[in-house]
């Protein structure tokens, strides 16, 4: 049984890793399980400046999962790299930075500072939140935007760069493409979808940003058709999140076409997943006599040709 | 923090609208269990996918028993109210930052369900050896837990709409003590209790507690979703109800 999966020059030891921002910076799980089990570990976005993120109420329950609104609160750069990155650098040996500029110089910058630093191997661009006024979601929805961020930031980080995309466009491979076209090495689909909950109650938005991003095994269906879609349209690896809340749920992503997968919000609901996940995984491997995970990649379009 | 199996070993409706649960946990983790600090239950029902806060009323060494009491309010709530003695419900616990237990005259202030922590707080501070008077406040019958009454000797009780106690606000309760005959000032209740009460204690010398509740998706620090905003050291921060609280200084927090 091996789990083992590449993703661009890194060779994850299994295909799990936390979707940022449901997982801190690790700390906060570190007292239930040991985070080197993990294929690698994915930080909360950091921002060039620190930023105090949106008003509450930030966070809901809707039918199946959940929606929120922070905002990218984090402390920036600089204190991350100063007080926080020593800290983290250890805890698995493969550390993924997420980053989110309000401009195209702020990824700049990021990356340039990014490429210092040994102990980060790859680069997560955030070209995805839904709840930030400024970048975000903008840029990934925004195709000129998204290969202008995606090749500036390729000319300066020569380690593995990811792009996660965001589902709120009509068609997501256009983006996918453009994203491998400026020089992507994998892509992460997707981020949270944007939506709404309103209190009928107050007769007012639920949230104190009004409106915020879904997650949760509700979205699940989307993403992984936008897997799917993707694995045809682009030859780079992808990462596959939303909803992964069992083992079943991430097999539909690797057999749609995903390489390795991110849990997101089901870290919140049952921290100790991820390591119970990875064991579950390998289990399944062997029950099913299946060489390696990465033999699963995909799977689901062989299948429709032999139809 | 564990993620643990509890036993349920009661769950009963007090009132209309509050019930009882109480929980047998492993032992070993109830010394860790303080005023204050909650814990996460997962509450198996179909549409429901995040765990719920609840603070802890109480805590038994002897009996390895934990004691909610449960405010019935929407979907989670409702859904926990059916669970059954004998049925094992996942845990996520001791979370947050509790009550600064201190030694001398204690008052604590309690609106609707914010009595739960205060219930546990005030038991540990009589343990302790310490004073307690306590001011509880509720909307009506619904919101009163009669065992309450009977756990303290120094307790006032004051209902909205004729019920129980006198009729009045935690506000007439404030208004009528020698706020300054006490050492400290605990508070747990809704906003609109906190922010009533805010400018009588504003000038009070003592330490001032308040224990906030939020929306929340994971209680240990991750989501950055329950944060309120505290103004300390100059500066307005928004600090997480679930590990920074919620258990805050009340003067600092902006409500």
């Amino acid at each position: 049984m091996n789990l083992e999966v590449k993703i661009d020059e890194l060779t994850l030891k299994n295909p799990v890793m936390p979707a940022s921002g449901t997982f801190g910076f690790g700390l906060e799980f570190k007292d239930i399980f040991d985070l080197k089990n993990l294929g690698a570990l994915v930080v909360k976005t950091i921002t060039k400046n620190p930023r105090l993120g949106n008003r509450p109420p930030r966070v809901y329950e809707v039918s199946c999962g959940m929606i929120n609104s922070i905002g990218l609160a984090n402390p920036g750069w600089d204190y991350f790299r100063e007080k926080i990155l020593p800290q983290i650098k250890d805890l698995n040996d493969i550390l993924i930075l997420n980053i989110a500029g309000e401009s195209v110089e702020e990824f700049e910058y990021l990356a340039r500072e990014a490429q210092r630093f040994d102990e980060i191997k790859a680069l997560e661009l955030n070209v995805s939140c839904p709840n930030v006024s400024k970048g975000g979601i903008a840029f990934g929805t925004d195709l000129e935007a998204l290969k202008q961020i995606v090749s500036s930031v390729r000319k300066i980080y020569s380690k593995t760069l990811i792009v996660k995309l965001t589902p709120n466009v009509t068609d997501i491979t256009v983006y996918a493409k453009a994203a491998e076209n400026a020089g992507a090495d994998a892509l992460t689909l997707i981020n949270t979808f944007s939506g709404m909950v309103i209190d009928v109650k107050s007769k007012k938005p639920v949230l104190g940003n009004k409106h915020g991003g879904v997650s949760g095994p509700a979205i699940r269906p989307m993403a992984v058709k936008m897997v799917y879609d993707c694995f045809k349209a682009v030859s780079i690896p992808l990462i596959g999140v939303g909803g992964i809340d069992s083992k079943e749920a991430a097999l539909e992503f690797f057999l749609a076409g995903a390489t390795a997968i991110q849990v997101g919000s089901q870290n919140f609901v049952e921290p100790g997943f991820m390591p119970r996940l990875i064991r579950e995984l390998g289990e399944y491997l062997r029950e099913e006599n299946i060489e390696g995970i990465a033999k699963l990649t995909g799977l689901a379009h062989r299948r429709e040709e032999n139809v | 923090m564990q993620d643990l199996k509890g036993l349920v070993v009661e769950n009963i409706p007090l009132t209309k609208e509050i019930y009882k649960l109480q929980i047998s946990v492993p032992e070993e983790i109830l010394p860790e269990i303080i005023p204050g600090s909650f814990a996460m239950l997962k509450i198996e029902a179909k549409g429901v996918f995040l765990r719920r806060p609840f603070s802890f009323a109480d805590v038994d060494l002897k009996t390895g028993l934990v004691t909610f009491y449960i405010k019935l309010v929407g979907k989670g709530t409702g859904a926990l109210r059916e669970i059954h003695p004998g049925q094992e419900i996942s845990m996520l616990l001791p979370l947050g930052r509790g009550f600064t237990v201190m030694p001398g005259k204690s008052l604590l202030v309690a609106g609707g369900i914010g009595i739960a922590p205060l219930n546990f707080l005030a038991r540990e501070i009589i343990k302790k050896g310490g004073e307690i008077s306590i001011i509880y406040g509720v909307k009506n019958e619904a919101m009163f837990i009669p065992e309450i009454t009977k756990n303290f000797k120094n307790i006032e009780v004051y209902s909205e709409i004729p019920g129980p106690g006198k009729k009045g606000l935690v506000l007439d309760g404030l208004k009528a003590k020698d706020i300054n005959s006490y050492d400290q000032i605990y508070l747990c209740g809704p906003n609109v209790m906190l922010q009533a009460a805010k400018p009588y204690l504003q000038n009070f010398s003592g330490l001032v507690e308040v224990s906030l509740e939020s929306y929340m998706a994971c209680g240990f620090g991750a989501c950055l979703g329950c944060v309120v905003k505290v103004f300390s050291n100059n500066e307005i921060e928004y600090k997480k109800v679930c590990k920074d609280g919620p258990v805050f200084n009340f003067k600092e927090v902006v409500l």
